[in-house]
């Protein structure tokens, strides 16, 4: 006979639903047939180089510092997710249906091209191939569905995988996306009761200010429409402006820099783990 | 007499023959797996949680058998389609139905987040500098194109319409109806006009059949059938009757022992 805490085995659960989640990613039917898929389990302090990245980068995106925030409290707390990576290779079409979704009029001058001008954005590596980042979709949504089944809070996202990529998870995938899974209560990744008080009621007004103006503008008939960005707002007489803000570009340059000192010191390790595996 | 006194029936349902009442029957709890299918594919994750997908559902006999022929037609437009779309143009005939999924932002409104994945910059230049646009709109009045699909297309997009497949997939995959995407289906349907406002469209089969006639494919498929093979017999059967002719009225051949 063995008692079990619920709390210590519901975390441990977490477990088996990541192994359930990576085996749908796996399993999803795929439209070429040829997306070749690799996954990862990552858990406990193993978290800690992806949430330190996750913090460089959240000094320039809003939508990174939610994550940031929510692995890093979660963590202290003793209660961390468990992290499922799934990505791909996508950048080579071996199945010349010259669809030209790419660009290119055929699949041989998109692989030339793809080869010469490999490179990264935000979240992912390209050029791709349009319909193998359609299968990695496929991939990735069973792997949520897979989740979700199991009544596990998780949410897909391109920062905890781009910076999993970043620090040398999963080589060899041109694009890696991050599931956490849990932990186990009512609302984790949405509605994040963790945020509460994280944000001033400015902060979050703001926000909607800046991300949707022409909800906010007067009448446009003088050519110069005021943003009502105050209650007074015709006695504020707020006008956009636009150029570019030296500043964050300065800060951007800052974190691109913080990116490679962080990848210098866990990228090692994690290589390392690759080449005994 | 209240409404629900006459609350009775009997439904006969089976897949044979094809398109008999009891198949119809059949193929109508395949429609409503289709329509939840297309409900699962609206709620996907989709990159910033912005709607940019729509669904057709395409079903019976006249549809279905013009999807065939168009993936038939362009079966002959490139050697490396020309037996996998022959093949796929016999599934599309033995499905019960055909969903069209397509994204409706691709080609027009890119995420604009410089995610690297359509060009491999960490910014959309890759994806604008070969759209003819103003103050960064993308002028699509223009349609002309020499490819099947006009692109390029933002890559995130694709991933949503990706996931958007996925969930309609995994519904299919829990109410245990065979489900395929198909490339043929995908290229085909578009040409049609299914889907006419996306630019970029996923097809998917469907069938609730004793066989999943999506796997299991033997070589020659479109010459070597079930639909052939019966048609052969149709074909073959009567030749022989008129050959070895009698009046079954006054006399009936039997085994020599017998007589």
């Amino acid at each position: 006979m063995a008692r079990y805490t619920g709390k210590e085995i519901a975390r441990e659960h977490l477990l088996d639903v990541a192994k359930h989640v990576v085996h749908a990613a796996y399993k999803a039917p795929q439209i070429t047939g040829r997306l070749k898929l690799q996954a990862e389990i990552i858990t406990g302090e193993d978290l800690v180089p992806i949430i330190e990245g996750l913090g460089v980068l959240a000094k320039v995106s809003q939508f990174v510092y939610w994550d940031y925030t929510t692995f890093k409290d979660f963590y202290e707390a003793g209660n961390p997710p468990v992290l499922v990576l799934i990505g791909a290779e996508t950048t080579i079409s071996e199945m010349n249906w010259n669809c030209g979704a790419c660009g290119f009029a055929t699949c041989s001058e998109f692989n030339r091209y793809a080869k010469e001008n490999r490179g990264t954005g935000v979240i992912g590596g390209g050029p791709c191939c349009n319909w193998k980042v359609f299968d990695l979709g496929i991939a990735c949504d069973w792997a949520c569905a897979a989740a979700s089944q199991y009544n596990v809070d998780n949410r897909i996202q391109g920062s905890s995988g781009g910076v999993a990529a970043t620090l040398g998870y999963l080589p060899g995938c041109s694009s890696v996306l991050g599931l956490p899974l849990g932990p186990s209560r009512e609302m984790v990744w949405y509605s994040r009761d963790i945020m509460h008080r994280k944000f001033k009621y400015e902060d979050h007004i703001n926000t909607m200010l800046a991300s949707i103006p022409t909800h906010f503008m007067a009448f446009a008939g003088s050519g110069r429409p005021v943003f009502k960005a105050a209650d007074r707002w015709w006695e504020a007489n707020n006008q956009i402006t636009w150029g570019r803000q030296e500043q964050s570009e300065e800060k951007l340059y800052e974190v691109i820099m913080e990116m490679a000192e962080l990848t210098a010191k866990y990228g090692p390790q994690i290589e390392a783990r690759y080449k005994n595996s | 007499m209240g409404k629900h006194d006459d609350f009775r029936g009997r439904e006969h349902i089976h897949e044979y023959p094809p398109y008999s009442p009891q198949d119809l029957r059949r193929r109508e709890g395949s429609l409503l797996a289709a329509r939840l299918m297309v409900n699962a594919a609206l709620t996907a994750p989709f990159a910033g949680g912005v709607c940019q997908v729509e669904a057709e559902i395409v079903y019976g006999p006249d549809e279905q058998e013009e999807l065939a022929r168009k993936i038939e037609e362009l079966a002959y437009t490139n050697r490396a389609w020309e037996e996998m779309f022959k093949y796929e143009a016999v599934m599309v005939r033995e499905s019960d139905a055909v969903i069209f999924l397509g994204n409706l932002l691709a080609g027009e409104f890119a995420l604009d987040a410089g995610c690297g994945m359509c060009g491999g910059r960490p910014d959309c230049s890759y994806f604008y500098e070969k759209k003819n646009t103003k103050y960064g709109l993308v002028d699509v009045t223009d349609r002309r194109s020499d490819t099947l699909i006009k692109g390029p297309l933002c890559s995130a997009r694709v991933s949503d319409l990706g996931f958007a497949a996925g969930s309609a997939l995994w519904m299919a995959s829990q109410l245990l109806v065979d489900a395929r995407p198909l490339i043929s289906v995908s290229l085909a349907g578009q040409q049609l006009g299914y889907c006419r406002r996306s630019f970029v469209v996923a097809g998917i089969c469907i069938a609730t059949l004793a066989k999943n006639p999506f796997v299991d494919i033997n070589p020659d498929y479109h010459l070597i059938n079930m639909t052939k093979v019966l048609e052969n017999t149709r074909k073959q059967y009567v030749t022989p009757r008129t050959v070895t002719t009698f009046d079954y009225r006054k006399w009936i051949p039997r085994k020599s022992e017998e007589e």
